[in-house]
């Protein structure tokens, strides 16, 4: 995740890797936005999602793990929309694949996709993490 | 871009939302329990310089909302404690008439979320991620809305200032019209009446005035409308009915007085329906001009014959006054006789079914009625009405025989004249045929009497003095006519219809009066003299010399009871009274 | 419409279709349709009553205003197909002496 050896810009903007054919961790456009809405405080921002957001990822543990399919939904929601604003689209939209899942997947299907987004949170913690050095 | 209003934002330096792309600032509640959320809204909001108070859950969003009073809430729906719904509809409550938008921070998911959120008093959505361009349109859009409600509150609260000083100026104006239309004497226990207008001020007018010589009069009038412009032409007409009655002008004359000032006053498209009706003072007939009011009725004792006397002219105002017959219809009444006038609001009136009351519930009620027709028909019609809302103006009003009074009555002449001294002077006053043919010549005697002496107090006892001469020495003393014709049934209107043909065929006549006046310890003292060109009763008794009181008249006894001397000089037609006062 | 008008006869002759409520409600529509003739004075005037169902106090005095227009007791004013509800209020008023009642 070397971004800036990829030429970024001044503003400390990363380019994004595509690293084998997968998606962006964080849409280009979308973080673009965010990078400058937040300014200044853009590192703080980053320091609160990946201090929640494992918080989170736990409880959707749990409710899947006492078959809670309320509490999935919710959360996955939940996720879907901060995923969203933290212009991880990929996050974004397997938290909305979960949703599906909750409403009429096995719980083995929902277990998987939960170890997928725990998987994509990684990807985009780190990018985030590197952005607001 | 629209063009700025002139209603200033409260705190706010520019003139409106719609000037510029950015809204003016202002004070935003955010409510999410993602932080991350609150971060970006927060950034977003702040850079287009406004200012943010959080929330994490529904019932701090109250709290807050309830503290710091913000323009415009963004509320997460899924929350801890209190959901987003929930807080919603209280925030709204709590804003009152007060438009604060709230902006349900959600992807809707389905229909039912959708109705879910507008239910609750949503009025936008704003999804994730949060674009800053949208969210500034969604705001300026809602404040346009905001900008809406106050003008229009702005307007209803003037529209409410100016209905309330038209609500008094009204009331004011209403209790002028009452003095003077409401000072009849209406408050007679042989009258009773029903008045239900519509509005403030009734197009239907009910005066009732004493004679001098202590007959009742009766006016039901029924304006084209009603409100201020039926008020305004009340009041002339109301004042020529009182002052007209009260110095002795026939019905005939009240009404071609009333015709010609309506006329005058009043645009082609408004006029009044109107009946007079004189009830004489013994109470045994009834005199009726009626001008587009329905049927008067007179209903026997027994509620058996059901008497008619409909409307047989133009109503007041229509035409000049001499395109209209004022001519009065007589009815004989006896005893336990009940007369109802009324306006056609009463028969008009529906019930809940579009029905309307009309003549035969009308009749039915006035048949049956026993000991209290009037009664029953109040009642009759308030339970056929319920509770539907009236569409014109009810009057009802029942006389009873016995509303004609005794003699001496109240003057209800609102005109004052200055008392005078007693003094010394005389009156002579000669009628010859052709006068004698013409309308009665008794008000402007009377006028000359009461105004030379401001003998007020005596208007009524005096005017029946000169009175009964004149129409003695007229009727008895010219037209040599038997008084005891009118008590038969029948006889009274033909009674009238004789003396008219009698008026007109006699060849020659006059009658002269003469009133003399003097000083005498404490008061005066009035001389009456009545000649008249007739041959007098030689060796007869002076007609209604009986002493009985019929019902044609009261003679000599009631001559007797007021004045202090009578006296008839031979041959009959030369008779004397001496008033003494006070 | 409530009021509705036709002009024959070289605009000498004015027929006005009155249907419903015949009051004050359809003042500017009667007085428009009255106001179609050039010459009101020399205009025969024809109200239909055939489609009115009730009338009022206020009716009477826009055919007063109308026959005023007209030329007054010189007027033509001919009222037609008047229910019995109606043709009874012109008989109370007696206004029959004013218009010619079909």
């Amino acid at each position: 995740m070397s971004g800036r050896e990829h030429g970024a810009h001044r503003t400390g903007v990363p380019k994004t890797v595509v690293q084998d054919g997968a998606m962006p961790a964080l849409d280009e456009e979308l973080f673009a936005e965010l990078f400058s809405l937040m300014g200044e405080n853009f590192g703080g921002f980053v320091s609160v999602f990946i201090k929640d957001t494992p918080v989170r990822l736990a409880a959707l543990r749990a409710a899947a793990a006492n078959h809670d399919r309320e509490q999935l939904n919710q959360l996955a929601h939940m996720l879907k929309g901060s995923a969203a604003n933290a212009s991880a689209m990929t996050l974004s939209s397997r938290c909305a694949r979960l949703e599906t899942l909750v409403r009429d997947g096995s719980p083995e299907q929902i277990d998987e996709q939960i170890a997928c987004i725990e998987a994509e949170y990684q990807r985009v913690a780190a990018a985030l993490v590197e952005a607001a050095r | 871009m629209a063009e700025p209003l002139p209603v200033p934002l409260p705190g706010a330096e520019t003139q409106s939302a719609l000037e510029s792309a950015a809204p003016a600032p202002l004070r935003f509640l955010i409510v999410d329990d993602e932080r991350t959320n609150l971060l970006v809204l927060r950034a977003i909001l702040e850079h287009a310089g406004h200012q943010v108070i959080e929330a994490d859950n529904g019932a701090n969003a109250v709290l807050a909302f309830e503290r710091e009073r913000p323009d415009m809430v963004l509320m997460d729906v899924m929350m801890p404690v209190m959901d987003g719904y929930d807080a919603t509809r209280r925030i709204k409550t709590l804003a009152g008439s007060h438009f604060v938008p709230v902006i349900f921070l959600t992807a809707l998911t389905d229909e039912a979320a959708l109705a879910r959120c507008i239910e609750a008093g949503g009025d936008d959505f704003l999804t994730k991620p949060y674009n800053r361009v949208i969210l500034q349109s969604k705001i300026s859009a809602l404040l346009r809305l905001r900008e809406l409600y106050w003008v229009r509150e702005k307007q209803r609260d003037e529209i409410q200032l100016h209905h309330q000083r038209l609500q008094q100026e009204q009331t004011l104006a209403e209790r002028i019209f009452s003095k003077v239309v409401h000072r009849g004497c209406l408050d007679n226990p042989a009258i009773r009446y029903l008045v239900s207008p519509v509005a403030l001020f009734n197009g239907d007018l009910l005066l009732a005035a004493r004679r001098p010589s202590g007959g009742l009069l009766v006016m039901l009038g029924d304006f084209t409308g009603h409100g201020l412009p039926a008020a305004v032409a009340a009041l002339p007409a109301a004042e020529i009915f009182y002052e007209m009655t009260a110095k002795g002008y026939s019905i005939g004359e009240i009404v071609g007085e009333i015709n010609h000032k309506l006329k005058s006053m009043l645009p082609p498209e408004l006029f009044l329906a109107a009946c007079l009706l004189e009830l004489d003072v013994s109470g045994a007939s009834l005199a009726v001009w009626n001008g587009g009011i329905p049927d008067v009725l007179i209903r026997d004792a027994n509620g058996k014959t059901l008497r008619r006397l409909p409307s047989r002219h133009l109503p007041l105002g229509v035409v000049n006054n001499s395109g209209l017959d004022r001519s009065i219809e007589l009815a004989r009444l006896d005893a336990g006789d009940r007369i109802y006038v009324y306006t056609d609001g009463l028969t008009e009136a529906a019930n809940s079914n579009g029905e309307m009351f009309g003549d035969q519930r009308l009749s039915r009620c006035l048949a049956e009625g026993a000991d209290d027709p009037y009664a029953l028909l109040c009642a009759t019609l308030a339970r056929f009405r319920g509770d539907i809302a009236q569409r014109d103006d009810i009057t009802l009003i029942e006389l009873t025989t016995a509303a004609a009074g005794q003699v001496a009555a109240t003057d209800t002449s609102l005109s004052v004249v200055p008392p005078h001294p007693p003094a010394h002077w005389r009156v002579t006053l000669e009628l010859k045929i052709d006068a004698l043919r013409q309308a009665a010549p008794l008000p402007p005697v009377l006028q000359l009497v009461t105004e030379l002496q401001a003998l007020n107090e005596h208007r009524e006892r005096i005017y029946l003095i000169v009175a009964e001469l004149f129409n003695n020495a007229l009727e008895h003393g010219l037209l040599r006519l038997d008084s005891a014709l009118k008590d038969s049934p029948q006889g009274f209107a033909e009674y009238y219809r004789l003396r008219e043909q009698a008026l007109a065929v006699l060849a020659d006549g006059w009658i002269e009066i003469e009133l003399a006046h003097v000083p005498r310890q404490g008061g005066g003292r009035l001389t009456v003299q009545v000649r008249d060109s007739g041959p007098g009763f030689a060796g007869q008794a002076f007609p209604g010399s009986a002493g009985t009181m019929t019902a044609s008249g009261r003679g000599m006894a009631l001559l007797r009871s007021l004045c202090k001397t009578v006296v008839v000089h031979a041959p009959g037609n030369h008779v004397e009274v001496v008033y003494e006062w006070p | 419409m409530p009021v509705t008008a036709t002009v024959t006869g070289d605009g000498k002759k004015i027929t006005i279709h009155i249907s419903g409520e015949f009051n004050f409600s359809v003042y500017k529509e009667f007085r428009e349709a009255y106001q179609r003739s050039a010459q009101p004075a020399n205009t025969t005037y024809v109200i239909d009553m055939a489609g009115a169902d009730y009338m009022d106090s206020s009716a009477l005095g826009m055919l007063l205003l109308l026959r005023e227009r007209a030329g007054g007791e010189r007027s033509e004013i001919v009222i037609t197909h008047c229910n019995p509800e109606i043709r009874k209020i012109f008989k109370i008023s007696n206004f029959d002496r004013l218009f010619k009642i079909d």
